[in-house]
């Protein structure tokens, strides 16, 4: 991947060519129809031809009670990493890839119950976790597909993985983590239907190169140099 | 019919192909419902054995509680096992065992005690773990699963 990277810096064409900026669709459905829940998440990308530097941001908030006890949790988490386009050619810039992330998560938590104990006592404790904090990595894979102009709808399944928590002295099990999801299992498989805007910044490389392509045999007399053509040449 | 119009089909193909996959796949994920038995229990699984022959060994008690409570788990009874309930809101408990000539036998445990939130339906369950024997009045015991499950067969044992 280095080496490949390397490769097009050589050619002068690891400048980034497009910023696509999007959100998911889901948290927001989630948002509006679950009154215990609130989520959002920005979603961006980086465009490096067959690479994208990926990053996410979201917060969230859950709140629930029932007759004996009361959730409470709200955070927000970053995410960062790489993408591999495997459709780095395709004429529409639809994006076929996979890649990884590493992922942060800061967020308070608070949990209240009662017991009625017949063999005991009747009692209320109120356990609070402020200041928790969890990373994690995920193993992305997904599509972003074309769908009007520069309109983008995508999905996204990942595998989070090596989960770890912070610890706190408190005698409550972190239930959730925003970003991650149920805390009871130290990986966790996951969806995403996101929805992006792809801003260009310059024309991509592959575009380029047909395009002179097409003037060369419209015109031949205004063939272009030699140093010309390579510069997005990626054969 | 050219490669890219070719490509440009088969990919929305693909796209809606598996965007209606993951959302079935949703949607059956949902209907999955988190299992709301669990095998902690608070109770502590006490034998009384023979400390000659190592044996089960029935041990009458007029009865038995303990200090923080008002209710008598055991009354006149003679049995070799006995299941006592631990208090759930402090991390310690000292077990009180009146004698037939009323003499009375202590039996302080401690624990760590875990609040579990299983999900907002089954609600929250408690994990006892890590039993150990502070003191005992008796002349022998021995602490043996140190944690509170309903698949253990004896957690503590007293030789008399």
């Amino acid at each position: 991947m280095i080496c490949d990277v390397s490769g097009l810096a050589q050619k002068g064409t690891v400048m980034p060519s497009a910023v696509r900026i999007g959100t998911d669709l889901g948290f927001l459905g989630v948002s509006l129809f679950d009154p215990e829940k609130t989520m959002f998440e920005i979603n961006g990308d980086i465009d490096l031809y067959k690479f994208f530097i990926t990053a996410d941001y979201g917060m969230s908030s859950w709140e629930f009670s029932r007759e004996r006890f009361a959730y409470e949790n709200s955070g927000s988490y970053i995410k960062a990493g790489i993408d591999y386009n495997l459709l780095a050619r395709d004429p529409d810039l639809n994006v076929i890839y996979f890649g990884l992330k590493y992922a942060y998560s800061s967020f308070d938590e608070s949990f209240n119950y009662s017991m009625t104990d017949p063999l005991y006592y009747d009692y209320a404790k109120e356990i609070s976790k402020p200041g928790m904090s969890a990373h994690w990595y995920e193993a992305n894979f997904g599509m972003k597909i074309r769908v009007w102009k520069d309109l983008y709808l995508g999905w996204a399944g990942r595998i989070k993985f090596a989960k770890k928590t912070s610890t706190n002295s408190t005698s409550f099990n972190t239930y959730f983590i925003p970003g991650y999801g149920l805390a009871d299992s130290d990986s966790r498989w996951g969806f995403n239907y996101q929805i992006f805007y792809r801003i260009p910044f310059r024309e991509k490389p592959p575009y380029k190169a047909k395009k002179l392509k097409e003037k060369v045999e419209r015109d031949p007399e205004s063939q272009p140099i030699n140093n010309q053509q390579n510069e997005f040449d990626f054969n | 019919m050219n490669l890219k119009f070719m490509l440009d089909c088969y990919l929305r193909y693909i796209y809606k192909l598996t965007f209606y996959f993951l959302i079935c796949l949703h949607v059956l994920a949902a209907c999955d419902t988190t299992d709301c038995i669990t095998f902690n229990t608070r109770f502590v699984i006490v034998d009384f054995l023979d400390s000659a022959t190592g044996n089960s060994k029935s041990r009458q008690f007029d009865l038995i509680s303990a200090q923080e409570s008002q209710v008598i788990f055991y009354s006149d009874t003679i049995l070799s096992t006995y299941y006592l309930p631990v208090n759930t809101e402090l991390e310690e408990t000292i077990f009180l065992f009146l004698n037939p000539d009323q003499t009375i036998d202590t039996l302080e445990v401690s624990y760590d005690k875990t609040v579990i939130l299983i999900s907002k339906d089954c609600g929250y369950d408690l994990e006892f773990k890590n039993l150990g024997i502070i003191r005992t009045s008796f002349d022998s015991a021995v602490s043996l699963e140190n944690e509170l499950s309903r698949l253990n067969e004896e957690n503590i044992k007293i030789f008399f």
